[in-house]
């Protein structure tokens, strides 16, 4: 590269720091500090304005019509409080707990419409100790461990043999199945579970008595890549926004 | 030459923006330790799971135990519409972590045997190393793990008549020669972090009170949709009749109960 390639550069670059230097003092200087608590509006406001601007991805089935800020909430504070906090956090590691812009989708986040009580495999369960080795490859203790948006998949998971990392050990005395449960686990017939068995239990659909009955593997992976559910349209808790 | 003023110009007005003219700091992730008086974790547990003992041992001679006696009835299919039963005791201790999950604090409780009627609540890995030592010694094991902070482990111990009879007679129940006051399980909590303080303990208390009292009225609430529902007021099953007692006098009765074992965990918090 030219030396005369290099000056050019290097001018274009100190003037746009020197810019970025002006804009930051007079922001620095006229813009009144907000306090803690009251700056929402502030942070909603920035988080549209992104959101016009942001490309998305394909909806998960039921999310269509949802607003980008129904889940990915503004981050706490003014943006040059969120930037102070992340250089100090960066410099001297100084435990700020706060995301530039918006901050990361969490379970709260999921779980303000699609909590309810009857949850057969509620998160919070797997936050239990023994089952430390069991999140390390199947993180069930979060929302976003077996789901995601902007795919257009209801469950991000490629296997549907995962029930394995919990029940590999089950046995049931009285089983009401014509092919008994510890037969399936013994051969190792996991795709089979979720033929049956609604992971978290919100369809009005009865696991059913015969083998023959259990639902494809197949149309559980169309039901996981964003198809018709298997278990029935019915369901016991409606998503807040459904 | 004019490069390098422009510079350090630019330099001087990031800092200003980043560091000198600061506006108000964001909260930092843990601000309890700042002044506050430390007490051990182990204090927590104690008086938390004092409440928790007396509330599951109430629960399962006064409501299941005498309810049963006067037509009341309990299942693992209770939340199930259409079905007229309520809570074991096993399920409503999991429905108190439920309603423990559902508030900021960042207390949790957890339900676990080597001989669970619900395979899904056997101990294993580390867990059970520790479980064994719970029944060995029939005391609590306290330890700390990463990821996960504070954990304590508390024996559940056969204090009911009816813990013996229903886990006996149970037909999924993989031990069936119970005896009262046998080590049936143990009672795990978790705290993220290996420190607190005077006044988180007592929030913590009292958030689990108002848990606890919200688990049992999602019992109550059920039982009004039954047929015939129970009356709710002041009186208990044991007076022989088809009634429960409200949110109310549940709560004040474990209160009661549990108020010198947690009182003895805070005086005893250092």
């Amino acid at each position: 590269m030219s030396f005369k390639k290099i000056n050019l550069i290097s001018s274009v670059v100190a003037m746009l720091v020197f810019c970025a230097g002006i804009i930051a003092a007079y922001t620095a200087f006229t813009t009144q500090p907000q306090p803690i608590g009251s700056q929402k509006e502030a942070g909603s406001r920035v988080a549209v304005l992104i959101s016009q601007f942001h490309a998305r991805g394909e909806f998960v089935t039921g999310h269509e019509g949802l607003a980008c800020t129904d889940c990915h909430q503004a981050s706490a504070g003014s943006i040059r409080q969120q930037l102070q906090a992340i250089a100090k956090n960066s410099l001297f590691d100084a435990g700020y707990a706060v995301d530039f812009g918006f901050r990361k989708v969490s379970s709260q986040d999921c779980l303000a419409c699609h909590n309810r009580d009857n949850d057969r495999h509620p998160i919070h369960r797997f936050n239990e100790p023994r089952f430390i080795e069991v999140v390390k490859d199947l993180p069930a203790n979060q929302c976003l461990g077996c789901h995601s948006e902007h795919n257009g998949r209801t469950v991000k998971l490629d296997q549907i043999g995962f029930c394995k990392a919990c029940h590999s050990d089950l046995e049931i005395k009285n089983d009401p199945i014509d092919i008994s449960h510890s037969h399936l686990v013994k051969s190792e017939e996991w795709g089979s579970c979720l033929g049956c068995h609604d992971f978290h239990g919100n369809h009005r659909h009865k696991a059913p008595k015969l083998y023959q009955q259990v639902k494809s593997i197949s149309e559980i992976e169309d039901y996981f890549a964003g198809g018709i559910s298997p278990y029935g349209l019915d369901k016991k808790h409606v998503g807040m926004r459904e | 030459m004019i490069k390098p003023i422009l510079s350090a110009l630019a330099l001087v007005c990031l800092t200003v923006y980043f560091f000198v003219s600061a506006p108000a700091e964001l909260p930092k992730q843990d601000q309890s330790g700042s002044g506050a008086q430390a007490v051990s974790v182990e204090a927590l547990f104690q008086a938390v799971n004092s409440i928790n003992a007396h509330a599951r041992q109430i629960y399962t001679s006064e409501i299941v135990g005498a309810g049963k006696k006067v037509g009341l009835k309990f299942g693992e299919d209770w939340k199930e519409e259409g079905v007229e039963k309520g809570p074991l005791p096993a399920l409503f201790l999991r429905e108190l972590s439920s309603e423990l999950e559902k508030r900021p604090e960042p207390l949790g409780l957890y339900l676990g045997s080597d001989e669970p009627i619900n395979p899904s609540n056997l101990f294993k890995g580390d867990t059970a190393i520790d479980y064994k030592t719970v029944v060995a010694n029939r005391a609590p094991v306290f330890s700390e793990l990463a990821g996960y902070g504070s954990i304590a482990m508390f024996p559940d111990f056969a204090s009911a008549p009816a813990c013996v009879s229903c886990h006996n007679e149970h037909v999924d129940s993989p031990k069936t020669d119970w005896k009262l006051n046998d080590v049936m399980g143990a009672t795990t909590w978790t705290w993220p972090k290996t420190t607190t303080t005077a006044e988180e303990m007592r929030q913590i208390v009292r958030v689990e009170i108002e848990a606890l009292g919200d688990a049992y009225q999602n019992y109550l609430d059920k039982t009004a949709g039954f047929a015939t529902p129970p009356l709710v007021g002041d009186s208990w099953p044991r007076s022989g009749e088809f009634v429960l007692p409200s949110r109310e006098v549940y709560l004040s009765e474990v209160i009661k109960a549990s108020g010198s074992d947690a009182l003895l965990a805070f005086l005893e918090a250092k």
